[in-house]
């Protein structure tokens, strides 16, 4: 359902030389290098004998969605400008860096029930502690990330690897109640690995820091009360609950991330495979502020443990394994990836918890690729991922659990070839289906808001089948022999299988719309 | 191959199970029984159990509430309560006869109230049961019958000018007004208890004021005021006919017209629906000629009519600690209390900084010390927004609840239910007799606001 779907359309759309098989690789020249390029961001060392030669790729782009069927949490439309440049650098042999920088300007229109910056666009359900109202209005909202990372050789087999992160957001919504949301999150990860012939293991932790201060003000504060639903500002502890939040005008979350694991990597000539275990923890803890400790109605917030609300923790076992076949004429790549995830929320004025949100994915993604020289002749991509999604809240009281199938199916095709243009044409089709679905609700508090207008909505959502077709069009110009131009467009559209949406909610029963265009620059 | 990765997968599990995260108390929270056991007041009324008394428990933190009535053993059983900190409150009224048979002797109303409170009261699966008293409440001749605070639209009504607080006389004699002191109370904004001034209840601990010797009756058996009001005259001078009330203005002019402020601006009205004509109040509040006496200006909207009679300011602060309100301004959110009380000698009242002071600087406020003893009526307020949630200032037997406007400015009063119609003696009329049962939340609605209005 993500749209960053899209953006894996043109994996295997330039030619693939074979001729590389030996050489250096340059990943700009060829999209199903894009896929390993991102797992060298998630285990460098595994790939320190991969050679990818030194590249800078530059690129703007432009997305539009119009989201008719979504969850209720999620903006009606919105539109985003982005900005990007990433590389890899390779300083000697040895030694290898890596590179990115993002910037996404994003406006979004008519989002109600949601005052944080998470959406569900992507994910069942927001983390359980929140604040929204009813009323929507339109965001704003500025993110950056930066990245850096490295693979070092010092000694015989042993290998060193770094990965440094950093990302930066800002939102606000731009009518009453507005919050004012500033993000950072800082985050690292060490790597080491010993390579024994072809077989190398490496272990790895990383430790990171999220925090997020809201600043909720209104220009009419008085319509903040019960009597005005609209306006009145209500937090959501779990899912379905609704408890007051003294707080609510300056409060902070701070996430501590903690992660560790190993992995294992195999590689000749024409293979490559490897799998990475990992572990990790999120803590994450909700911050009030100083107003009742000096008698105030407005205080600053802060991480003290004095000010600490609420926590929600989130685990995530996760395993991920990765087979590449370098063929001659063709390619074969494979992923296999499971995942489990427990989020548990804990209340520290009621010494207990209410929520339990549990996720278990599991996903393959494999492509399959025929080259004619440079010349895409067929390519295919079939990605399928399982989903057994529930959440609880005990004193909501809500049991939900969605077991669901995604199946996405692409083909591509050089449509035109000479040695200084290409354009390449994919077409595809993404769908979604429930295969198990439950909703129980028993009302044990007598506000049923969430309920009434999220909970119910979502869940009716996740249980309609969806199809849609995709289309992109990539067009490449060769400007100097060391520089290309890529200019790119996809389009895509989602259309419920079947009436059970639009019966049962407010649904217009009109599809989904995405269109992202965009060019690059790379040398 | 497979045993390397089944080692790394247990290690992995090993290191990660560790559910230390939530401390001890990292338990599941689920609906549990809860038991209330209602009693009356054992210095007054001996050691018994009431019985048909409604029990109403609030939660703190989400506002869910459940009502039930005890049994004829005095217990309230709730099954399904969910766990946090409660408000518990007791009412329980009474007729003639079962007071007689309840008590073994004459009531001395034909109808008597009792109204019981436990604020923070903890419900968990470790604590499923507690016991309310209840204390009979003072039937009063003189009620505060309406609080007009919210105020109207700041743009197109009169803002917070026109608030007006209205006094009812809901007995069958004559009663006059003068002397009679009206109190703003003060106290906490918020319920928190992390700190070291604070009760149970989230109100301040007034026995640790400096120089407050008294212990917790210092709590109990009084109230605070910022501001006190009284009413003038010679004590024969404004008198309240049964079934009337009076009317005390912060500024007793017609609101619903275009006005002048003291600065000569224009106050012009956009839509005059939204709000009252004062200009036939009894009273108003003007400041002006107090402000100048210790040096401050007028406030601008301290409008003076002079065909109305004012209130004295009877304390505002002490001497050279002077609160700092310049005009008598009520709360439009609803974190003020109200009492109407008479004593002899206001200034042989004590007055105390609130409990957080540690050091007196020219910035310390005070607050006189009015005995419950003395006060009449009393109405607790409350903030319009539950998330913004104060503790009461007043005890049980004064006002076991409080009561709020839906919002600010929205024009709207709370207003004292009308209980009954009784026959004036000598010209045939019927007189309004208001509920009073010592519990706002029962004998207060909210409506717009409308004096010498009924409900």
């Amino acid at each position: 359902m993500k749209f960053k779907t899209l953006y894996i359309i043109p994996i295997l759309s330039f030619g693939c030389a074979s001729a590389q098989l030996h050489d250096s690789i340059f990943i700009p020249r060829n999209q199903v290098y894009y896929n390993q390029l991102g797992r060298i961001w998630e285990n460098p060392i595994q790939f320190s004998k991969q050679k990818f030669s030194d590249f800078t790729e530059t690129e703007l782009s432009a997305t539009v969605k119009d989201l008719n069927m979504k969850r209720v949490q999620t903006a009606e439309s919105s539109y985003e400008y982005g900005f990007k440049t990433q590389g890899i650098f390779n300083i000697s042999e040895k030694l290898r860096l890596l590179g990115s920088f993002d910037y996404q300007f994003i406006t979004e229109k008519n989002l109600g029930f949601n005052l944080t910056n998470g959406r569900t666009e992507d994910q069942p359900v927001l983390n359980p502690n929140y604040l929204f109202v009813p009323k929507k209005a339109n965001w704003e909202t500025q993110n950056y990330h930066v990245q850096g990372g490295m693979s070092y050789n010092p000694w015989k087999g042993l290998e060193l690897g770094a990965i440094i992160d950093y990302k930066n957001q800002s939102s606000y919504r731009k009518s009453d109640p507005r919050p004012d949301i500033n993000t950072a999150d800082y985050s690292g990860k060490l790597f080491a690995g010993y390579r024994l012939g072809k077989h190398q293991l490496s272990v790895f932790g990383g430790l990171g820091r999220r925090s997020e201060t809201y600043d909720l003000i209104a220009v009419n504060e008085s319509v903040n009360a019960p009597a005005n639903n609209e306006y009145y500002v209500r937090f959501s502890n779990g899912y379905g609950r609704l408890i007051y939040f003294p707080a609510y005008t300056d409060y902070s979350y701070r996430t501590i991330d903690k992660n560790f694991g190993g992995g294992y990597a195999f590689e000749n000539g024409r293979n490559l495979f490897n799998i990475n275990f990992s572990y990790s923890k999120k803590m994450q803890d909700l911050f009030g502020n100083d107003a009742e400790k000096r008698n105030q109605t407005n205080g600053a917030t802060y991480f003290d443990e004095s000010l600490e609300k609420m926590k929600y923790r989130l685990v995530n076992y996760r395993t991920d394994a990765n087979y590449w076949y370098k063929g001659d004429k063709m390619d074969f790549m494979t992923n296999v990836n499971f995942q489990s995830m427990t989020g548990d929320n804990y209340n520290n004025a009621e010494f207990g918890q209410n929520y339990r949100m549990t996720l278990d994915k599991v996903s393959t993604v494999n492509h399959f690729l025929l080259r004619d020289g440079e010349k895409i002749k067929l390519g295919t991509t079939l990605e399928a991922i399982y989903n057994d999604f529930s959440a609880v809240d005990l004193l909501g009281a809500t049991y939900k659990y969605v077991k669901s199938l995604n199946i996405n199916l692409k083909f591509n095709k050089d449509i035109f070839f000479t040695d200084k243009q290409k354009v390449n044409l994919e077409v595809g089709a993404m769908s979604y289906f429930p295969l198990s679905t439950s909703l129980d609700y028993q009302a044990a508090s007598s506000n049923t808001l969430l309920y009434d207008n999220v909970i119910r909505n979502d869940h009716e959502f996740d249980s309609t089948s969806k199809m849609g077709p995709q289309f992109g069009l990539q067009f490449y110009q060769k400007v100097t022999s060391k520089t290309d131009l890529k200019i790119f467009t996809n389009f895509a559209t989602l259309f419920p299988m079947n009436k059970r949406f639009e019966n049962n909610t407010d649904y217009n029963g009109n599809p989904n719309l995405y269109f992202n265009a965009g060019i690059s620059l790379f040398y | 191959m497979k045993q390397l990765l089944s080692f790394l997968t247990i290690m992995l599990m090993l290191f990660s199970c560790r559910d230390d995260d939530f401390g001890n108390g990292g338990t599941s929270l689920q609906p549990v029984a809860y038991q209330v056991k209602v009693s009356y007041d054992p210095s007054v009324y001996g050691n018994k159990l009431a019985k048909r008394a409604t029990v109403v428990m609030s939660n703190n933190n989400s506002g869910d509430t459940y009502t039930l009535d005890t049994d004829e053993n005095g217990y309230a059983n709730f099954q399904n309560v969910i766990p946090g900190t409660y408000k518990i409150t007791v009412s329980k009224k009474m007729v003639a006869s079962e007071f007689l048979a309840t008590f073994g002797y004459q009531s001395a109303s034909g109808e008597m109230s009792f109204n019981g409170v436990q604020e923070n009261a903890i419900i968990s699966a470790n604590v499923q049961a507690t016991s309310v008293e209840l204390k009979g409440a003072r039937v009063g001749d003189l009620l505060i019958k309406q609080i007009y605070y919210a105020g109207s639209h700041a743009l197109q009504g009169a803002s917070f000018r026109d608030q007006f607080i209205e006094i009812y006389n809901n007995s069958d004699q004559v009663i006059y007004a003068d002397g009679l002191y009206i109190g703003q109370l003060y106290g906490k904004v918020n319920t928190s208890t992390n700190n070291n001034y604070s009760q149970a209840n989230g109100q301040f601990d007034w026995s640790k004021s400096i120089g407050m010797t008294m212990g917790n009756a210092a709590n109990t058996d009084y109230a605070y005021a910022d501001y006190i009001l009284k009413v003038p005259g010679n004590g024969t001078q404004y008198p309240i006919l049964p079934g009337e009330s009076i009317v005390i203005a912060q500024n007793g002019v017609n609101h619903k017209a275009p006005l002048v402020d003291n600065t000569g601006n224009p106050i012009t009205i956009q839509n005059p629906a939204l709000t009252v004509d004062l200009s036939t109040s009894n009273f108003e509040v003007y400041l002006g000629d107090y402000n100048l006496s210790i040096g401050q200006p007028v406030y601008k909207f301290d409008i003076q009519n002079p065909a109305i009679p004012d209130m004295q300011i009877a304390y505002w602060g002490r001497t050279g600690y002077w609160s700092p309100n310049n005009d008598f301004i009520m709360d439009n959110l609803g974190r003020d209390s109200f009492v109407i009380f008479r004593v002899s000698d206001l200034s042989a009242l004590p007055d105390y900084s609130d409990p957080s002071v540690t050091t007196v600087t020219s910035n310390t406020r005070y607050f006189k010390q009015i005995p419950n003893s003395a006060i009449i009526d009393g109405v607790d307020l409350q903030h319009n927004n539950p998330n913004s949630q104060r503790p009461k200032m007043l005890s049980a037997s004064i006002d076991a609840a409080s009561i709020a406007c839906d919002a600010s400015f929205n024009s709207q009063a709370v207003i004292r239910k009308t209980k009954a119609l009784v026959d004036l003696p000598n010209n045939g009329g019927k007189r309004k007799v208001l509920e009073d049962t010592n519990n706002s939340a029962n004998d207060f609605v909210k409506q717009t606001a409308n004096p010498r209005g009924f409900q």
